[in-house]
């Protein structure tokens, strides 16, 4: 029991707050210690919340960036993704396209192609007897009268082969003799003509087709052009072979289905100038300006001859020259150009000689008793210049040729008696003299402004063509009006009515009215 | 029958959309860029020497000889080029070159679909394609029509 009381005790003094009132002055200096103490805690509590502060600034900034970072990144990721894939199509299309290049052939290692027309005419003549109906179809006919293939290589990017070809049904229907009566009162005088009297003479192509097959009648082909180009430049090209002269608008277009009328204008059917030639050709084109070309030819060839795609008969050679300049601005293009032409045409017969003595040996005087001559039948030169002109507005076409050929001879031959208009009937003194032949012709075309109702190209055209040749008299000239309507459904296909009026002298029959259709296809 | 008027219909209709669309773009104002080959030297070209390569009057750019590439003749492209180009219609482009075949015996560039592959491809080519199948890097634009 006492014991509990002295522990008691012991607890309440310790607890008691004797001791601080046993010391005052000792607690006041605690006091003001401990306040110190708070206010250096506050101070530095202060403190640190402002470190903290800073700190936590800090690190939203850093988790500013961290988050900036990460979104940089992911572009960047999507970025190099995106580009991946970019790269991975376009690696996809250049196999493909390295694939497909060994595919891809720019030059034509052989084109064949051509054209063709059928022709119907029916002429009326306005003499009953007219001789023009030895020349011209006295009855309504169809007709093919071109038929062409074309063959075109290009060998490589300057090098060029074409080969057009004719096809025909001549010689079929020649006429090697045109038999010529002399009328004495109505009736036939056999002989009065001399030679001209003589049967009439037709080719029949007509042969048996074999055995047990029918008859055939076989035609021909001719070659109407067979060239190589060498084409280094634009301004400077070589063509060798033979190659159609490069005179006018016509001879060069000389396809059906380019061609506005049906048949040929005068200063090709009269031949002014050899259709083709036979030898080398320099050409090219310059462009001084966006508006302007001008092209050049200069024709180097065997010129005319007999045989001139075979052999030439003389060493004088051909010369010809070609300039043309073209104005194009707008809906405007305009041509101008020239073909000058100058060269001989030689006829011979060659023979072999044996020179013999009088005792008939071999008489090898001159080095031997073989030998040959050369004897000129026929001999002339020729001048001949062709100028072209073409103005194009929109659809309106108005072009034109004239040909203007100065023909001399050195050698007369004797006038063809096959041909010859007879007067009196004595040819046998007479020659074929030097003459000067004029051709010009001008038409006007209008293709009709359709194209926002039809692809079909429709041109009306009107034209005329003249000749006028002294060859044979003064009274021989051709003076043609042209009317017509040209339809094109296709690029390829053209088909053409045509009215034609033809004038000659009285003489040969006057006039001469016909009425033409063709058809002309391309492929 | 019904039913195979309802096909009939229904591919004209599709027909009809089909090319109304090729039509629109060939009508578009979407410019046409004029393409060559990455490996050729020309950097610019007129609008007249385009005509003359096209018409093969000329096959050289500032001295550097081209191969003209057409887009073939029943495409839109075709069709935009030709009129941008010479102000006609592809028939009439046709009956040029049917005239063109038959007096110098030049035949009309070749066609391919896809002309940008094929001055891709062709080391001398030059052709044109729209604006919007142009791929960069694969050709070089010489002129916008």
């Amino acid at each position: 029991m006492s014991k509990r009381y002295l522990a008691l005790a012991a607890v309440i003094f310790t607890l008691s707050p004797l001791p601080l009132w046993a010391d005052d002055a000792a607690e006041d200096n605690r006091t003001a210690e401990d306040n110190r103490t708070a206010e250096d805690i506050s101070a530095r509590m202060q403190a640190l919340e402002t470190a903290l502060a800073t700190q936590q600034s800090r690190i939203d900034t850093l988790e500013a960036e961290r988050r900036a970072s990460d979104e940089r990144t992911q572009a960047a990721q999507d970025e190099a993704q995106e580009l991946k894939e970019q790269l991975a199509e376009t690696r996809d299309s250049l196999d493909v396209l390295i694939t497909d290049a060994m595919q891809i052939e720019t030059r034509d290692m052989l084109s064949v192609y051509g054209f063709f027309d059928v022709t119907f005419l029916k002429s009326f003549f306005k003499q009953k007897n007219s001789l023009l109906k030895t020349q011209h179809p006295p009855y309504s006919t169809f007709m093919m009268n071109n038929i062409n293939l074309f063959f075109k290589s290009e060998l490589t990017q300057s090098l060029e082969v074409l080969l057009e070809t004719g096809l025909s049904f001549a010689p079929l229907g020649h006429e090697t003799h045109l038999e010529s009566y002399g009328i004495i009162d109505g009736k036939h005088v056999p002989g009065i003509l001399g030679e001209l009297d003589k049967s009439y003479e037709r080719v029949d192509t007509s042969v048996p087709g074999g055995i047990a097959s029918r008859s055939i009648r076989y035609g021909s082909i001719s070659i109407v052009r067979a060239y190589l180009d060498w084409k280094p430049l634009d301004a400077l090209n070589f063509r060798i072979g033979q190659y159609l002269t490069p005179y006018g608008i016509w001879n060069e277009d000389h396809a059906s289905t380019v061609l506005l009328t049906v048949f040929y204008p005068h200063v090709m059917n009269w031949d002014l100038l050899p259709e083709t030639q036979l030898g080398l050709q320099m050409y090219g084109s310059v462009f001084p300006a966006d508006s302007l070309k001008l092209d050049y030819a200069v024709t180097f060839s065997n010129g005319r001859g007999p045989i001139d795609t075979v052999m030439d008969l003389d060493e004088n050679k051909a010369v010809g020259l070609r300039a043309k300049g073209t104005w194009s601005h707008g809906d405007w293009k305009i041509a101008l150009g020239g073909y000058g032409y100058y060269g001989k045409y030689t006829d011979l017969e060659r023979r072999a000689e044996i020179y013999l003595n009088a005792d008939l040996t071999p008489d090898e005087t001159s080095g031997s008793a073989l030998g040959s001559r050369l004897y000129t039948t026929k001999k002339y030169k020729e001048r001949v210049l062709v100028s072209d002109l073409s103005i194009a507005w929109k659809g309106l076409h108005l072009f034109g040729e004239y040909a203007f050929r100065q023909l001399e001879f050195i050698k007369h031959p004797a006038e063809n008696p096959n041909y010859q208009f007879v007067q009196n009937g004595n040819i046998a003194e007479r020659y074929v003299p030097n003459s000067i032949g004029r051709t010009f012709y001008a038409m006007l075309s209008w293709t009709l402004p359709l194209e926002k109702w039809t692809h079909v190209g429709v041109t009306p055209y009107v034209g005329y063509d003249g000749h006028h040749n002294d060859f044979m008299t003064d009274w021989y000239y051709q003076k043609t009006m042209h009317v017509g309507l040209n339809v094109r459904p296709s690029p390829y296909v053209v088909v053409k009515t045509e009215g034609i009026v033809d004038l000659f002298s009285e003489r040969l029959g006057g006039r001469m009215t016909s009425i033409a259709g063709q058809l002309a296809v391309s492929f | 029958m019904t039913v195979q008027r309802l096909f009939f219909a229904l591919f004209a209709v599709l027909f009809a959309l089909a090319f109304s669309g090729e039509n629109a773009r060939a009508q578009s104002d979407e410019p046409i860029h004029v393409i060559v080959n990455n490996s050729l030297s020309i950097t610019n070209t007129t609008l007249a020497e385009v005509k003359r390569i096209f018409r093969k009057e000329a096959t050289a750019i500032s001295g550097v000889r081209v191969v003209p590439i057409n887009a073939p003749r029943t495409k839109p492209l075709r069709a935009a080029f030709v009129q941008r180009a010479y102000g006609t219609s592809v028939q009439d482009e046709l009956a040029t070159w049917e005239k063109l075949k038959i007096t110098n015996g030049l035949q009309p560039p070749t066609e391919i679909d896809n002309t940008l592959k094929a001055v891709f491809s062709v080391k001398n080519g030059i052709s044109y394609c729209f604006q919007s199948d142009y791929k960069p890097g694969t050709a070089k634009i010489i002129l916008t029509l």
